[in-house]
């Protein structure tokens, strides 16, 4: 086809010192803010850890001079809708709004970046919910072996703990902590900002300049990220739950990191073995056998060495043989890699589907931000869709089998342990297995 | 050829277009009509062209990307389904995927991938639909593929028991592991007593297990058919080149006769049903059902505008009261069905750990009461159109999402460009009509609650 008028119109500039990044957009008339404080998680003081969550939550309370319930009424009927999401390695603020109020809302959300209340009472408020939020995550089996599974990989690196905190540690959070993070991470030279959507760029030019004027300076703190240590040998824990017709079963190791030069080879192999529907994992598992719903691997990429894991959720008495087959194909993939017709499919599936990274504004400008907050190179994408042509067989083979281990594995099941225990406990070459209940699997190490 | 320029949608309307596509000679292929034309703001035109065998054809160019999104929607979801057989249109929809007459078994995926495709279906009570999100250039592999399985579908023994098997896995999945899940089927299933919407789409299992060749065989030739087919195409493509490849792999096709429907709306129950389940969760739950009117209705809009003010967003009288300033409740959303007879207002609502529900229901109750005997405020009603617009002109933002809301209206109100009204719809609501159906729906003597307990309690 032709006449694409969808290239990025996209341009960056700064205002008062805050990285800003425009998407324009005119087709329907709504546009997107987002900010991203570069400070996320892995930020947290020891001992509090889950501050940063709990500072972001807080902020969503409202700026100064503004109670709770007046901050969403005003977001509200300015036909808002408004997130923070905190990461390891970012705060995300994001805000949706009807055209027609696009300025208002911008200045009011800048307002409560800058300026939140932090007020006890909402401390206390947000304290309490993040406590039952955590009782909460015990109805979502999923989420509860993911959890285990994180925990049991890293331990008590960074990587390992959790980003919402525990019981314990939200409670020893105060409010001077969290103004401390607010000083130090919230200063301009840490804040991407972006825009996507029905606003040109002059015009947000003139409003952020009039909103941004006077951001703070400063330096973040950089807290030091060394590697994970890997675990050694096969770890299996089993999550007791009653009543479980089906077993989340995760199996996992340490995999790559966003500068490893097996990085992208290993990311086509990942995909050949278990991204798409006719990969190896979902093939075997799903469609040959019929034994789970859904089957896929994923491999994480952080600024050090990340998680790979694989999920399948069997039925009870399938569970020790999917396990099994899980443990044959991995075996098989890390020792002989993909070959060449599954790496032309990846390939392709990665090159073609790329224009659905960049087809609406707000994912271009979340890409860009992306880019931003991980001080790569503008041209990163350019770069990776070049780099992704040249992978070879030879490349991906040796990256999988570099960085792939089966001999170190974590495995998890959230299962009615009664009912898969005895045939888990035979999976070949355990060196660890433990059956925890439910309502203490987040205590697990 | 047709001369591309002066295809592409800016100068040539659609009854010339479909006049140029009619023209093309192709052996064995029904005409092709312009019905309508539908405009939303400067920049989006919806056309609806027709194929002499039925087959609606929605077309909506947006070259903003160069992505397009092709869709199917058939007019047909478990209501269709025996009541023995249930499950039936949601397992077909997983054989879709498999070999046709043409294409091999996994083929359709693989060849999907390589394209850069992401393909997935939907199945619930109205309709089924199938989509894939493609670069521009595959737009001719996703017409021909999709035509291909709306007639020329292989079923086969060995290939049907292994999806049985996916489909019963996806079931413990999504409701017998699963609180919510497991919530809604009790809900639907105790409110609704003869209406099919009280069966769960995804079947009963031993009903799933009893599916054969001979019924998916069945519903297939019955209801995959032009005449029971939408087709929806959105994003960068030529108007004129879609059609005639739209025509050319489907316009050979028959019309079906489709069986006439005997379902008739249920009215709510007469007196309140209430059931208790225990579960292993941590905290007490509820899911209250409340008969909703049907969707395209005027009640219905003004029922999302009140479900907007009491529960929509944190601003709103419920979240407000209950989440926030009296910490009774984790969790509190709802939802009305978008069904095409009266379906259920529904509300989800999980307590803190020290907290019971029925409390909350309690507050609720009075909440609503406030509503029935003294209507809603002005600035309400202004935050509530706000909210329902930006959520809105959200969901048109891709391509996909322009493309499900023309594809959903197509089939459950027989009207694509109602996506374009109904903004237009909830703008008129008024105060009045809000207590109206607050009065009308809110009735606590015909609701349907299922109280969850935690298992050790």
């Amino acid at each position: 086809m032709t006449n694409h008028a969808h290239r990025s119109s996209g341009t960056s500039f700064r205002v008062a010192g805050v990285r800003t990044l425009v998407e324009p957009s005119p087709e329907i008339p709504l546009v997107d803010f987002a900010f991203a404080i570069c400070s996320g998680s892995r930020t947290d003081p020891p001992g509090k850890e889950g501050a940063m969550r709990l500072l972001g939550r807080t902020l969503r309370m409202g700026p100064r001079g503004m109670s709770r319930s007046t901050f969403e009424q005003m977001i509200a009927r300015l036909g808002g809708r408004l997130s923070v999401q905190v990461s390891r390695e970012t705060i995300r603020v994001h805000g949706s709004v009807i055209r027609k109020h696009a300025e208002a809302f911008l200045e009011l959300l800048t307002k409560m970046i800058r300026e939140p209340s932090l007020r006890p009472g909402d401390i206390a408020f947000a304290k309490r919910e993040t406590l039952a939020n955590w009782v909460h995550q015990q109805d979502d089996d999923r989420a509860l072996a993911l959890r285990v599974f994180t925990r049991t990989l890293f331990g008590s690196h960074a990587y390992g703990r959790s980003i919402g905190g525990t019981p314990r540690s939200i409670r020893a959070i105060g409010r001077a902590d969290l103004r401390a993070l607010h000083r130090q991470c919230f200063v301009a030279s840490n804040v991407v900002f972006g825009c996507a959507g029905d606003m040109s760029t002059e015009e947000l030019r003139v409003i952020a300049s009039r909103s941004f004027a006077g951001w703070p300076r400063g330096t973040p703190p950089r807290p030091r990220l060394v590697a994970p240590r890997a675990l050694r040998g096969r770890h299996l824990r089993i999550i007791d739950k009653p009543d479980r017709l089906q077993t989340q079963l995760y199996m996992g190791t340490l995999g790559t990191w966003m500068r490893d030069k097996h990085r992208l080879p290993l990311v086509l192999s990942d995909i050949a073995f278990g991204g798409m529907f006719s990969s190896r994992l979902m093939q075997a598992v799903r469609a040959e056998r019929g034994w789970s719903y859904g089957a896929s691997s994923q491999l994480s990429q952080g600024r050090t060495r990340d998680a790979w894991w694989m999920w399948t959720h069997p039925q009870a008495p399938d569970t020790a043989a999917c396990a099994q087959l899980q443990l044959e194909l991995l075996e098989d993939w890390a020792t002989s890699g993909i070959n060449g017709a599954e790496l032309e499919a990846a390939r392709n599936y990665v090159l073609h589907g790329h224009c659905f990274d960049v087809d609406t504004a707000v994912k271009r400008l979340d890409g860009r931000m992306e880019i931003a907050v991980s001080q790569l190179p503008a041209e990163h994408d350019k770069q990776e869709l070049r780099a992704i042509r040249k992978v070879r067989v030879r490349d991906a083979r040796e990256a999988t089998s570099a960085r792939i281990s089966p001999a170190h594995l974590v495995i998890v099941a959230v299962a009615e342990a009664d009912r898969i225990a005895a045939q888990l406990e035979q999976l070949p070459e355990l060196d660890s297995f433990q059956i925890v209940s439910w309502e203490d699997a987040f205590r697990i190490n | 050829m047709t001369n591309r320029a002066m295809m592409n949608g800016a100068t040539t309307n659609g009854a010339e277009i479909a006049r140029r596509v009619r023209r093309a000679r192709m052996s064995g292929c029904a005409t092709v009509e312009f019905r309508a034309e539908h405009c939303f703001g400067p920049r989006l035109r919806l056309r609806l062209y027709e194929l002499g065998n039925g087959l609606r054809v929605w077309m909506l160019v947006d070259r903003s990307a160069p992505v397009i999104s092709y869709q199917t929607w058939y007019r047909v979801g478990s209501r269709h389904e025996n009541a023995r057989k249930t499950g039936l249109a949601h397992l077909l929809e997983h054989l879709m995927f498999h070999g046709t007459k043409h294409f091999a078994y996994g083929e359709f995926d693989r060849l999907m991938e390589q394209a850069g495709a992401e393909v997935n279906a939907a199945t619930w009570t109205d309709w089924t639909y199938y989509y894939a999100s493609l670069p521009a250039s595959g737009l001719e592999l996703a017409v021909s593929l999709e035509a291909d399985r709306m007639r020329h579908l292989v079923l086969e023994e060995e290939t049907l028991q292994a999806e049985k098997e996916v489909v019963q896995n996806e079931r413990r999945d999504r409701i017998s592991d699963d609180v919510e899940g497991m919530a809604a089927e009790t809900l639907y299933k105790t409110s609704f007593r003869r209406h099919p919407y009280g069966r769960p789409t995804i079947g009963w299992m031993r009903d799933i297990r009893r599916l054969n060749l001979d019924d998916c065989q069945a519903f297939y030739r019955t209801y995959y058919a032009p005449n029971n087919a939408a087709v929806v195409l959105v994003g960068d493509f030529d108007e004129g080149d879609a059609l005639r490849l739209v025509r050319r792999h489907y316009g050979a096709y028959h019309p079906a006769s489709l069986p006439e429907e005997s379902v008739r709306p249920e009215s709510p129950p007469r007196k309140p049903r209430h059931t208790r389940q225990t579960w292993p969760t941590p905290t007490e739950k509820a899911l209250i059902g409340y008969r909703a009117p049907a969707i395209g209705t005027p009640e219905h809009a003004a029922l999302v505008v009140l479900h907007e003010i009491l529960l929509g967003g944190p601003s709103s009288r419920a979240q407000q009261t209950l989440v926030e300033e009296r910490e009774l409740l984790s969790e509190l959303r709802g939802s009305v069905t978008p069904f095409r007879d009266p379906g259920m207002y529904e509300i989800w609502a999980s307590a803190r750990p020290s907290s019971s529900v029925a409390a909350a229901i309690r507050e609720l109750d009075a909440i609503f009461a406030r509503v029935q005997d003294h209507g809603v405020s002005d600035d309400e009603l202004e935050i509530a159109k706000n909210q329902i617009e930006l959520g809105f002109l959200s969901e048109l933002e891709p391509c996909g999402g322009k493309a499900e809301q023309i594809g959903f209206y197509d089939a459950v109100l027989g009207a694509g460009n109602y996506v374009f009204q109904q903004l237009e719809d909830y703008q008129r609501v008024t105060r009045e009509q809000v207590r109206e159906v607050a009065r009308k729906v809110i009735a606590q003597t015909s609701r349907t609650i299922v109280h969850v307990i935690p298992a050790a309690a």
